[in-house]
């Protein structure tokens, strides 16, 4: 991949802009200077037909004039002049808040695992190679397993904050992703889906590969579920966070814990979860899809308990929310949470790596052991309509396992499930299987966690 | 055009490629967002890029940059080139080609009749605060978000084939979100007016009208009754219309999804899959429409796709290179995201034709059925047909007439089943809400049609 600008690069292109700002009437001014590069293999029908990468660079600008704050952007270096005067016209819109832009001066974690030399330094033919191990990875499981979609990415980007405050920091590294999305045509039509992230080259594609086929197989020959009714399930990572993207990541924002949005408003210090179980934020851990030594405002990044055994202890806040509500940041600002480049984005309170802790009851045949009538499952289609005020859900899973006395018993029919991810929360069997990073959902959230099992939702063969 | 750009595909071309485009993406856009009557958000941003795309001994490769420096072509040629080369060796034996299309030299821009460029954007606020104020007409609103955001994009296309195209346009939406709450009960309705074209597009509706709407819906929300399930007559509205046939049978429609083996509606050409009084259509040129646009993003002038006539299913989605492998007519279906996207099929506006009957006469003779309204997001299984999604109102018809409000609905069931069971289309025909659709990228996307009444509807709760 070719190298994008540096840290040192960057790091002066922010204070250039933040002086730009200055010079044009701002009282104080920061600057978010990111670059990317990336390369991406795309596999369709088996094969792969595209290969694509590219270069992406900008500013984002926010200036407070009269204790007013504004807004701007520009890809172009010779336009950051021009997004100053507009910010800085922005900011006479916005609400007199008495906001000043964060002190610098602050101390940063070290935090490890976050650069990989071997992915800054992948060649497009490299990532053909993987995204060719994903194909034939499928192919020797099941002759007729294809994968249908997926592919491999890899990029490496940089991030520098500068500010009239003092701020000055430089953040990024690397990661990657194998995806594979399975179709066997066999006695029956099944299909698999595995994608494995990491910020270092350790992704195993053929891993990926085969672990889709092996779930296309292992789905041949679904039987309708007999009897539906209230049981216990053992949910895949994946679709574990799938669930508590749509439900517990907003809750935990400090705004919408204060507009009484979230499911937990009005609840620190109550029991929100079994005692059993724990909630963190942590941008501190090493190799954490989403971790860094600073957040996007130039914040030093910490553990955040959000749930600790059981009680729920605080919520997520950036800079303003903070200063809106009488409270300090938890160095969670975050640009861009919904998609997009960062530097197109304000900053706003998110989740960075969201970690669910449960005991552990060993492998996930243990968990499953645990447990005497359910369902073991792969995948929620719909999560995304969860109500994130109520918690309550109602998915598809297309492909689920029956569990009896302890024993998997055979591959069902699709299913409706029905319940809430709180009730889920406070009824924890235990975890299974070691803890995994889930990125790629609908916003930059990670979602670090194991096989869960828990009790009380509804099934409808 | 470009020059330092244009000049890319002719040396891709000489340099090997058997086709080479290169699209240059100008954006400039304005977004403002307003929570409880607070600003939240303020962005006025500009971005420049291109994306290079070139075809080496049948494999793609694509390069792109926010950077529009001859330098940087350098590099994305360089790039593009050794991808496609890369891409070759687990291409498999089936070399990707392009359907005939004839290059085209044009200049095409849709200039909005009222720019939102000469709105100061103190003005833009002050019509949000009243979005704002009309959103906050129901007694039990807790909060709302409203926003506007405007964006004008220009396109430059020069191919190795000897096309050279330039088009832009304007796009705005305007709404609100309204979230009531009434004994732990909560609620929520999005209302949007938008379209492609200026501030004409806010006007009808308006974004005032329809957070009034949102207001209205959501208070009638709070004090619904829970849903019958079962099979039962449903008339449903043109916003649920248009998502549904956007959904549940225009995605099965995109020829890639058709070669991956992902559509029902494969090798299904010319059958009759649906009631003779079906027609849907996906089309790009209807006037201020949400998806509309003059040229595909490969250079392909937009034109109508009739997908289903009198219930025929009569033409798939394409992309010059579906088209080859399917052997037909290239129908400019081919849209990218951004400048860093590569073209993938797409749709536009995807409509449900219009027919003869008044509201009044669908409800008619329903002697116990629901009436649906809108959505609140669903999930669709294109491979199987099947689909589910959530109403975002509903209420009881009994004896033909509207009865009660009903929450948490849910429509589901077999995409085929429900265009058979079509037995009396509206003549109301409109656009539905402005949207998104994502398929990896996201574009803007319309959809509407008439009122339509489906027999054997299948409905439950959520």
């Amino acid at each position: 991949m070719r190298a994008p600008a540096d840290a040192e690069a960057l790091l002066a292109r922010a204070e250039d802009a933040v002086r730009t700002a200055l010079a044009r009437g701002a009282a104080q001014s920061e600057a978010f200077a990111a670059a990317g590069t990336f390369v991406g293999v795309d596999v369709e029908r088996g094969r792969v037909t595209y290969t694509v990468g590219g270069s992406e660079s900008g500013v984002g600008l926010r200036v407070v004039r009269d204790g007013r704050l504004g807004f701007a952007f520009a890809s172009d270096p010779a336009r950051v002049a021009a997004a100053a005067e507009r910010a800085l016209a922005l900011s006479r819109l916005s609400p007199e808040r008495g906001f000043s832009l964060p002190a610098g001066g602050a101390h940063y974690p070290v935090v490890g695992g976050l650069f990989d030399p071997r992915i800054a330094a992948m060649e497009p033919s490299e990532a053909v190679a993987l995204a060719g191990e994903v194909v034939d990875a499928a192919r020797s499981v099941h002759p007729d397993a294809i994968v249908v979609g997926g592919g491999v990415s890899a990029g490496v980007g940089a991030a520098a904050i500068a500010s009239s405050e003092g701020v000055s920091v430089a953040t990024g590294g690397t990661s990657m992703n194998a995806t594979a999305y399975v179709v066997l045509r066999d006695r029956t039509t099944s299909t698999g889906l595995e994608s494995l992230s990491s910020r270092g080259r350790d992704v195993d594609a053929a891993a990926v590969g085969a672990a889709a086929a092996r779930m296309a197989v292992d789905a041949q020959g679904a039987v309708p579920l007999e009897a539906g009714g209230e049981m216990a399930v053992v949910v895949r990572p994946t679709a574990m966070a799938e669930l508590l993207e749509g439900t517990v990541v907003p809750s935990v924002i400090g705004d919408a814990a204060q507009r009484g949005e979230s499911a937990w408003t009005g609840k620190a210090g109550e029991r929100v979860a079994s005692a059993e179980v724990s909630i963190w934020d942590d941008p501190v851990m090493a190799g954490g899809l989403n971790s860094g030594p600073s957040d996007d405002e130039g914040a030093p990044t910490r553990r955040n308990a959000l749930v600790e055994g059981g009680v729920l202890r605080g919520f997520l806040y950036d800079a303003l929310s903070a200063h809106e509500y009488g409270v300090a940041t938890t160095g969670s600002a975050v640009r861009g949470a919904g998609g997009g480049g960062g530097w197109k984005a304000q900053p706003d309170a998110y989740v960075t790596n969201l970690v669910l802790e449960a005991p552990s009851r060993g492998e996930l045949e243990d968990l499953v052991s645990e447990v005497d009538r359910g369902l073991l499952v792969h995948d929620v289609l719909g999560a995304h309509t969860a109500n994130a005020t109520t918690l309550d859900f109602s998915v598809s899973s297309t492909m689920p396992y029956e569990i009896r006395r302890g024993e998997l018993v055979g591959v069902r029919e699709p299913v409706m499930l029905a319940g809430n991810v709180g009730a889920l929360l406070r009824s924890v069997i235990g975890a299974g299987g070691a803890p995994r990073q889930c990125g790629g959902g609908m916003s930059t959230a990670c979602i670090v966690v194991p096989w869960i099992g828990a009790s009380g939702v509804v099934v409808t063969p | 055009m470009h020059e330092a750009l244009e000049g890319l595909v002719g040396r891709a071309a000489r340099g090997g490629a058997s086709y080479a485009d290169v699209r240059v993406l100008w954006v400039e856009m304005t977004s403002l967002e307003l929570k409880d009557g607070e600003l939240k958000q303020a962005i006025e941003g500009a971005e420049a890029g291109f994306g290079l795309r070139v075809l080496v001994e049948g494999s793609w490769g694509f390069a792109s940059a926010n950077d529009l420096g001859a330098a940087a072509g350098e590099a994305a040629l360089d790039a593009a080139m050794s991808m496609a080369r890369a891409s070759r060796a687990r291409a498999g034996g089936e070399p990707a080609r392009l359907a005939e299309a004839r290059p085209e030299v044009a200049e095409v821009v849709w200039e909005p009749r009222r720019d939102p460029r000469d709105l100061p954007i103190e003005e833009k606020l002050a019509m949000l605060r009243e979005v704002e104020a009309a959103a906050r007409a129901g007694e039990h609103v807790a909060t709302v978000t409203s926003s506007y955001a405007d964006a004008r994009r220009r396109v430059e296309l020069a191919t190795s084939e000897g096309a050279r195209l330039s088009w832009g346009l304007t796009r705005v939406v305007a709404g609100a979100n309204v979230v009531g709450r009434k004994d732990g009960r909560s609620a929520s309705v999005l209302g949007r007016a938008g379209g492609v074209g200026g501030l004409e597009c806010l006007e009808r509706p308006t974004p005032v009208e329809e957070a009034a709407r949102a207001s209205a819906a959501v208070e009638r929300l709070l004090d619904a009754t829970a849903p019958p399930s079962g099979r039962m007559p449903a008339v449903i509205d043109p916003d649920l219309a248009g998502v549904l046939v956007h959904e549940a049978f225009g995605h099965a429609c995109e020829a890639d999804l058709v070669l991956a083996g992902e559509s029902m509606l494969a090798d299904r050409l010319g059958q009759q899959l649906g009631s003779p009084l079906v027609d849907i259509f996906d089309d790009p040129t209807l006037d201020g429409a949400f998806g509309s646009f003059p040229f595909d993003d490969e250079g392909v002038r937009a034109r109508r796709k009739d997908l289903m006539v009198r219930g025929v299913l009569t033409a798939f989605i394409h992309s010059r290179e579906t088209a080859a492998r399917l052997g037909a007519a290239p129908n400019g279906g081919a849209r990218a995201q951004d400048h860093a996207s590569r073209p993938l099929v797409r749709m536009s506006n995807t409509m449900l034709g219009g027919g003869d009957r008044s509201f009044e006469e669908l409800l008619e003779g329903i002697k116990e059925g629901i009436y649906v309204k809108g959505t609140r997001g669903g999930q669709v299984d294109t491979a199987k047909g099947t689909f589910q999604f959530g109403a975002e109102e509903a209420f009881e018809v009994r004896g033909g007439e509207l009865g009660r409000p009903l929450r948490d609905v849910a429509l589901m069931g077999s995409i085929l089943d429900t265009l058979r069971n079509v037995d009396a289309v509206g003549k109301d025909a409109r656009n539905g809400s402005p949207g998104y659709c994502g398929k990896g990228q996201h574009v803007p996307v319309g959809d509407g049609g008439p009122h339509v009444r489906v027999l054997d509807a299948v409905v439950g709760g959520m």
